[in-house]
């Protein structure tokens, strides 16, 4: 007897299928588009990719750039962790990777006008290609950080379809008398850098440049080689210092945490355990302190890993709860509120890693990229 | 089953509901089963259930296995109610849990069917609007579809390719990398 044919899929139902494919393989999604006409255009449709991402909800992470120390010097790179998303290697192995927010990437471009000392940075969307160059900002300081975020994020926006949208570019100095000021650049306002928004306080202390920033609500926080942190309030303009918790951190690397309801937190190793401490009621301005909130033991985790060298951290990826430990060679992330441990990738020297998370379906970059005739991938 | 039973003398006071498949077939199940079903619920709030709530979609074969999702959670539902009263915090995240554990073992082997008693659930699943059993046999649709080949998915699922070959190859070139 023959079999029986295969059944049939009613068109009703292939969207409530489709939109349960997880975001963190998106190739699973751009296969499907191509099964047929239909199916291609039900994924690249606006509406399914609101829907997808109104499902899934945490953009999940594509990849992650990382900058280290290799015997001939300072290295770049990408590592894509979601199955199938690949970027363009020059750009990341080329520029330093400053901070990623939102669907973007802040990149600082190599000297390319040698001979002056301006920060050149740039915002990069990976999903379509676009980069975006901002004016050069005159290099007035001698240490300085940065930081890439949405324009409305003190808004409505709720920043999960936000990449092609309008961004600010955040920039912290210290200059040689000890005044602190933070620069903006708005992509929606001719892309120009703002007068400089002196702190009124003095201090010899300045930003860390190791440290990415962290966003919770309507500020964002930059930490300082001394124990303190820049807390700039978006939609005020207005800066402040607060207090971290006390400094003991294995070669001095330390990282901030977000937490699901707007809390900041920070994430240090020391010995061979993780400190994660949580602000206080993070919504008053005033400093209220911190309390340790978890310790994560990486001997029993990683097991000998975590003994031939001391592990230290080098980023965290806001959503998902992973921080980045580095242990003998090894780059782990460890989710701080489940301890699940994954190996994501192996090398040498690494001090700071980026992650980059967004939704990734199909659409966006192929409609893009035959109007701008864009090559973007690998 | 202990639990089931227990389930059903509660029931037995409650009000029965008949539904009737396309093929006929009536079936009896309390109230607490049948609301599981948003479209029999908003029935049953309109009184429109007097002699019987007719499904003309709903074969009576794929009628018995959506019932008996709904009793099986409608049973779990009601068990944790009942245990919230009698129990410590700690005992009850034990039963929770053990409850938990039973209902996703009944919902792994509930999925053990072929494709085309499948399609048939989530097309059932939909009509009565009844949002877990979507949710579960949409989801494992997507499972055992996420990681095949465009070729293999039209196989499975008897989808012609109406591509035209410059299509098809436009969106490769773009999307080279996600078939590595």
């Amino acid at each position: 007897m023959a079999p029986p044919p295969p059944p049939y899929l009613a068109e009703e139902l292939v969207e409530d299928i489709l939109l349960r494919f997880p975001s963190t393989e998106p190739a699973s999604l751009f296969r499907a588009a191509l099964v047929c006409k239909h199916w291609y255009h039900l994924i690249s449709a606006p509406g399914f990719r609101r829907r997808f991402r109104e499902r899934h909800r945490t953009p999940p992470m594509l990849g992650f750039l990382y900058r280290g120390f290799a015997d001939h010097g300072v290295v770049n790179g990408f590592v894509p962790t979601a199955a199938a998303f690949c970027s363009p290697r020059a750009e990341s192995r080329s520029c330093r990777a400053l901070d990623a927010r939102h669907g973007r990437i802040l990149l600082q471009w190599p000297g390319e006008h040698s001979g002056t000392d301006d920060i050149a940075l740039g915002v990069w969307d990976p999903i379509t290609g676009v980069k975006r160059k901002l004016p050069h900002l005159p290099r007035n300081s001698s240490r300085w950080n940065a930081a890439v975020l949405c324009s409305a994020a003190a808004g409505d926006c709720d920043h999960l379809d936000c990449h092609r949208g309008p961004f600010l570019v955040v920039v912290v100095g210290t200059n040689d008398i000890g005044g602190t000021f933070i620069c903006t650049c708005s992509s929606d306002v001719a892309a120009s850098w703002s007068e400089p928004i002196f702190s009124e306080q003095q201090t010899r202390d300045c930003v860390d440049p190791s440290m990415r920033s962290a966003l919770t609500g309507n500020a964002l926080y930059f930490g300082f080689l001394s124990n303190k942190a820049l807390r700039y309030d978006l939609e005020l303009c207005e800066i402040s210092f607060v207090q971290l918790p006390p400094r003991h951190s294995n070669l001095g690397l330390r990282v901030f945490t977000t937490t699901e309801d707007g809390g900041l937190g920070l994430a240090t190793a020391h010995g061979n355990k993780i400190y994660v401490w949580l602000r206080n009621n993070d919504g008053r301005e005033e400093d209220v302190g911190w309390r340790q909130d978890s310790v994560i033991e990486l001997e029993t985790l990683l097991h000998s890993y975590a003994i031939l060298t001391l592990p230290y951290v080098v980023g965290f990826a806001e959503g998902i709860s992973a921080i980045f430990v580095k242990a003998s060679n090894v780059l782990f992330t460890i989710d701080v509120k489940t301890c699940k441990v994954e190996k994501v990738y192996k090398g040498r020297g690494i001090r700071a890693v980026v992650p980059y998370m967004s939704f990734y379906t199909p659409g966006l970059s192929i409609q893009l990229c035959s109007v701008f005739g864009l090559k973007m991938f690998c | 089953m202990a639990s089931a039973g227990s389930g059903d003398e509660k029931a037995a006071a409650a009000a029965m509901i008949t539904l009737i498949s396309s093929d006929n077939e009536k079936f009896e199940v309390t109230e607490a089963t049948a609301t599981l079903s948003q479209t029999i619920r908003h029935m049953i709030e309109d009184g429109c259930t007097d002699g019987g709530v007719p499904l003309p979609n709903v074969t009576s074969k794929i009628l018995a296995r959506v019932i008996e999702y709904c009793k099986k959670h409608a049973t779990a539902a009601a068990g944790e109610e009942g245990s919230s009263s009698s129990f410590s915090d700690a005992a009850f995240l034990e039963v929770d849990r053990a409850f938990l554990e039973e209902l996703e073992e009944f919902d792994d082997a509930f999925l053990e069917v072929d494709r085309a008693t499948l399609f048939d659930l989530i097309l059932a699943a939909n009509y009565l609007d009844i949002k877990g059993l979507l949710n579960l046999t949409c989801q494992k649709v997507a499972d055992s579809v996420k990681g095949k080949t465009p070729e293999q998915i039209r196989e499975m699922y008897n989808i012609v390719n109406d591509l035209t070959p410059e299509e098809e190859a436009e969106i490769r070139r773009e999307t080279q990398w996600a078939f590595e």
